[in-house]
């Protein structure tokens, strides 16, 4: 184009009032079109660009360049101490050796002074929260502080006792202390930290290297610096700490850490407890296959550790390196220590107690832990014990959450539906005589009754079998109990249609949706032919088939289905009627409105989705029902945020979050939702580390309560994947984007929708790599999925087909980017109308393309 | 190599010397002066950081001027080579800045803004802008269009330098510098917006 005439244009229209500029751009430009449009465009951005290339973004950044510079030097003067040499650097400060040599003493202390140009005000209150930590302390195994001031800089630094020392472990490898004498000195370490919590201090970062032992044996606990000092007031409580996850070292984390919970007491008895392990077996409990969080989460939050003696006696290391990196040392001889036998039972027993994932399950103070190990070393019998089998068996439980809690979840639930049904058998034949074949109709309830109980006593008894098999054990207690109900119930068709329907329900909670939607369908036409559509029952059934349709991505078939459910719902409250359930009703409409927004009816969805929130809001529901509202919150929250009303959005899952973190007990997997969903909103605000964080504590709680395959993680995944793509780390990207095609390919085999949106992103990560290629293709899968839809929702069959365009743009095949991009115009220009940007981007699309091809005719035409 | 802080050593001649041929057209002597002067940048930055901790923040223009003042023999040189310095610095800035955002993954800024997928709409778009490797991108294609323009971009911004001084640096009127700023800075954010749609 002609850039000095549009330079020349856009200068002069500068010299014109603002709100006159386009007038006169058209009065005396109208005969240049591509003129106009580009000196308006300019215009436009220069409204808003004021702010724009500031300086002070760059002086940021230039500041944390430099912030690795170099420090202190040698005979340097921090008050009265002199810096003899750097001794160690962290996160924030630098630890110098140094004397104090003045009239009264000479001394040598250590003196830690934070880094230069991190002088920010969270360093700085971290800091002086160590100062104030360690000022409260005294006792001989942690490191004493000395004195405090400022530097003539004006940095705070601190000055404590000099430890002259090893760490621990490399300590105890050079000396050859036996067990008992690694224990003697592990008991020391205990008062120390005992004392710390004494003081309301949780010390949060305890590892070898901390702790440094003196020449005389004595073990000094080091670096508070990410201490935390409880607020007395509160004493006791625990404390939620966001950015501990952060500021610990992953390997000596515990699980509440990892997952960014509270941190209590209970967090540093972990942190000795795998202290312990290392100093006694010379290996973590742990092995990490790399260094990401997913992995870490996995294996400090879901895997058991080997026993100490099995990991002592090499058992368990076949595939694990030595680990030398916590303190600098080899671990590879150690044969005093190696000794399996003098671990086994009680050690085993002490640190797997201290291991525990449950805070609640560890010892319940330092004292108790270090009192064991006394009693241990005494001969006394201790009170850690092997988990009991009742332990194991809630253990197996809440691990295989999915299909163990299911499962006597649902045998409570089919037995629940059997019971209602038996009594309403019962009041009915109160009113007609008891004739024979009806008591036989009792009977044969009753025996199926107690063949179900027993078979779910078999299963919750025999926990191996089942462990092994895990989730299919639900399915196939499922597909026994089916055929049955069939086959013993037909002559009780009010019963039948109520266990199909608990049944049905059962096989959507295990992901059979084709089982489930059988069950459903088949409950939902016995309900229909006894009593009709419009009745309590049915519209229950209705609305369970519609969230299933909606997670098979039958968006059609959800929608016409939730729509019957919320008019039977709408005009029973409206009469008032006994049966009428705000929840049922706030329910209803909230999947109705996520279905439609899933199709593109942004207008219908809002208007759902705020009808079911104000209904929960107004109805004060109670206990379970109350997780409608959070839901709602939630829902409406996304919705808004997923179309960038983060004003609005943001509050209300904010606001859902909190209200699921109350509910007792373990976090609800609605939480992992409503988590993603902040992370999309920081994500999308460019807020990439809190993004990166609420993502990562989604993806825990989902896999915690969902599995490793469903349709949340996979939305999760992808997430995490446009976050790497925003940083520029592609390789990252890919990596997740292709877990989550993966995740969502056997989450649901048959609802490619769900595809299609780790299918676009990986196309768009392979792009900016330079794999124009590879990228068509996925683009392609992805556009056949969009087009398959019987309501096409058009921003994004537009979106992609302009990506495809590029793609085949990148690969010098044009006359075929021209054909997609064209197809994208056409579909955009009706269906987005005119002035949606996604019309304006397709039709520059399109003209750049022509231009690309020497149609310049063409091209103009469009402008 | 560099002489110790307030000392005038060996190595400034030097880079006076090679100033001094660079801005002769000497091939070469830029790709030697570079990576001296890269050095010396850093060096004053630690000094600045130690010092003026009250400032809190470091204008990369006090870190220009300095290097500059230590670096080269004021009597032995012209104003043109002031210019050629200068302009070299702000380069040095942006390339100094750049690699040092993409080595840590942009962590800081919004990263590249795209549109990605499903979902996501509103990128802000200063958000996008404050992406240093988007405005680099960006600003390779602008001095494309138009060099002049690039440059203000470069010495303004990554150098620090005020309008008077890019005046002087690029032998222009102010009031040319203040146009071609206004442009400049239009085009790059329609630029980073439009990569954000």
């Amino acid at each position: 184009m002609q850039w000095q005439k549009i330079e020349e244009v856009f200068d002069a229209a500068l010299d014109v009032a603002p709100a006159e500029r386009r007038a006169w751009l058209l009065k005396h430009w109208a005969h240049d079109a591509e003129l106009c449009r580009e000196v308006e465009s300019l215009l436009a951005a220069e409204a808003e660009s004021s702010n724009f290339l500031s300086k002070s973004n760059l002086a940021q950044a230039l500041g944390l360049l430099l912030s690795d510079a170099e420090e202190a030097r040698e005979g340097q003067r921090m008050g009265r101490y002199r810096i003899v040499r750097e001794i160690g650097r962290g996160g924030m400060g630098v630890v110098y050796l140094a004397v104090r040599d003045d009239d009264q003493f000479r001394q040598t202390v250590a003196v830690k002074v934070v880094k230069r140009g991190l002088d920010t005000e969270e360093i700085l209150r971290r800091f002086r929260n160590e100062r104030q930590i360690l000022a409260s302390l005294s006792h001989k195994n942690i490191a004493r502080l000395l004195d405090g001031d400022e530097s003539e800089d004006g940095r705070p630094y601190f000055v404590m006792e000099y430890v002259e020392g090893l760490p621990l472990l490399k300590y105890c490898d050079e000396h050859g202390l036996s067990v008992t004498e690694r224990l003697q000195i592990f008991r020391r370490i205990c008062s120390a930290v005992q004392h710390a919590h004494q003081n309301l201090i949780i010390h949060r970062d305890l590892k070898p290297s901390n702790i440094l032992v003196t020449e005389d044996g004595e073990p000094k606990l080091l670096d508070f610096g990410v201490a935390k000092l409880l607020n007395p007031e509160f004493a006791g409580e625990s404390l939620t700490e966001t950015h501990a996850f952060r500021v610990m070292t992953p390997e000596y984390a515990s699980p509440e850490q990892v997952r960014g919970l509270h941190v209590t007491t209970a967090t540093d008895i972990y942190s000795l407890g795998v202290v312990l392990y290392e100093l006694l077996t010379g290996v973590r409990p742990y092995k990490l296959k790399d260094s990401s969080p997913a992995e870490l989460s996995r294996a400090i939050c879901d895997s058991e550790p080997s026993k100490p003696s099995d990991a002592a006696s090499g058992e368990q290391r076949s595939d694990q390196p030595p680990s030398s990196d916590s303190d600098g040392r080899k671990t590879e001889t150690r044969p005093e220590v190696r000794n399996a036998k003098a671990l086994r039972g009680d050690l085993d027993n002490i640190v797997l107690k201290a291991l525990r994932k449950e805070p609640e399950r560890r010892y319940k103070s330092v004292e108790q832990f270090s009192e064991d190990i006394r009693r241990h070393l005494e001969g006394l019998p201790v009170s850690a014990r092997k988990d009991t089998f009742t332990y194991r068996a809630s253990k197996f439980i809440s691990r295989h959450k999915q299909p163990v809690a299911a499962a006597s979840l649902i045998i409570l639930a089919i037995i629940a539906s059997l019971i209602i049904a038996l009594w309403q058998a019962e009041a009915a034949r109160k009113q007609r005589d008891l004739a024979q074949h009806e008591r036989l109709r009792a009977e044969r309830i009753n025996q199926f009754l107690q063949r179900m109980l027993s078979f779910s006593n078999q299963s919750l008894t025999s926990v191996s079998p089942v462990a092994q098999r895990r989730d299919v054990t639900v399915n196939e207690m499922l597909d026994q109990i089916a055929p049955q109900v069939e086959a013993e119930l037909a002559d009780q068709p009010e019963v039948r249609a109520q266990v199909l329907r608990t049944i049905g329900s059962a096989y959507a909670s295990q992901g059979q949706y084709e089982a489930a939607e059988r069950n459903l369908r088949a409950a939902l036409e016995a309900q229909v032919r006894l009593y009709g559509e419009e009745n309590a029952d049915a519209a229950a059934t209705m609305t369970e088939l519609g969230v299933l349709s909606y997670r098979q991505g039958k968006l059609e078939e959800a929608s016409r289905l939730l729509e019957k459910a919320v008019a039977f719902y709408r005009k029973q409250g409206q009469a008032h009627a006994p049966e009428s359930s705000a929840a049922q009703l706030a329910l209803a409409l909230d999947y109705w409105g996520v279905v439609k927004f899933y199709q593109g009816d942004t207008n219908a969805s809002f208007s759902l989705l705020n009808e079911a929130l104000r209904i929960s809001t107004g109805a004060n529901l109670q206990g379970r029902e109350r997780r409608v509202l959070i839901f709602n919150k939630s829902d409406l929250g996304g919705a808004l945020v997923s179309l960038g009303d983060f004003e609005k959005g943001e509050p209300l899952l904010l606001e859902a979050a909190a209200e699921y973190r109350q509910i007792p007990g373990p976090p609800p997997w609605e939480l992992g939702s409503t988590l993603m969903m902040l992370g999309v909103a920081a994500l999308n605000q460019g807020r990439l580390d809190e993004a990166d964080k609420y993502l990562l504590e989604s993806e825990g709680v989902l896999r915690h309560t969902l599995g490793d395959q469903n349709g949340y993680l996979a939305q999760n995944l992808d997430r995490q994947a446009a976050l790497r793509f925003r940083r520029n780390d592609l390789k990252a990207a890919e990596e997740k984007a292709r877990q989550s095609l993966t995740v969502s390919q056997a989450f649901s085999p048959h609802n490619n929708l769900l595809w299609a949106a780790p299918m676009w992103t990986l196309g768009d990560i392979l792009m900016k790599g330079g794999r124009a290629r590879e990228a068509e293709d996925y683009y392609r899968q992805a556009l056949a999925i969009f087009d398959q839809q019987a309501k096409k929702n058009y921003t994004y069959l537009v979106s992609v087909k302009i990506r495809l365009s590029q793609s085949l743009v990148a690969q010098g095949r044009l006359p075929e980017a021209g054909q997609v991009a064209r197809e994208a115009r056409d579909d955009a220009q009706p269906n987005l109308g005119a002035e949606s940007p996604l019309t304006k981007a397709a039709t520059d699309n399109l003209a750049a393309i022509y231009e690309k091809q020497r149609k310049g005719d063409e091209a103009r035409s469009l402008r | 190599m560099l002489a110790p802080e307030g000392h005038m050593g060996e190595g400034e001649r030097d880079v006076t010397q090679m100033l001094l041929a660079w801005s002769a057209g000497e091939p070469g002597a830029k790709d030697s002066l570079f990576p001296l002067v890269y050095d010396e940048l850093k060096r004053i930055a630690r000094h600045y950081l130690r010092r003026e901790r009250e400032e809190h923040t470091l204008q990369p223009t006090a870190l220009v001027h300095e290097a500059y003042l230590r670096l080269v023999d004021q009597t032995r040189v012209t104003w043109q080579n002031r210019a050629h310095f200068y302009g070299m610095t702000a380069t040095m800035m942006r390339r100094i800045l750049v690699n040092h955002a993409r080595a840590h993954a942009t962590e800081k800024r919004g990263g590249a803004a795209r549109r990605l997928s499903l979902e996501e709409a509103n990128i802000s778009v200063e958000q996008s802008a404050t992406d240093l490797i988007a405005l680099d991108e960006a600003l390779n294609r602008l001095v494309q269009l138009d060099e002049r323009k690039g440059r203000v971009v470069e010495l303004l911004y990554f150098g620090g330098l005020e309008h008077r001084e890019v005046a002087e640096v690029l032998n222009v009127s102010e009031k040319t510098v203040q146009r071609d700023w206004q442009i400049a800075r239009s085009w790059l954010y329609r630029e980073l917006s439009l990569a954000s749609n």
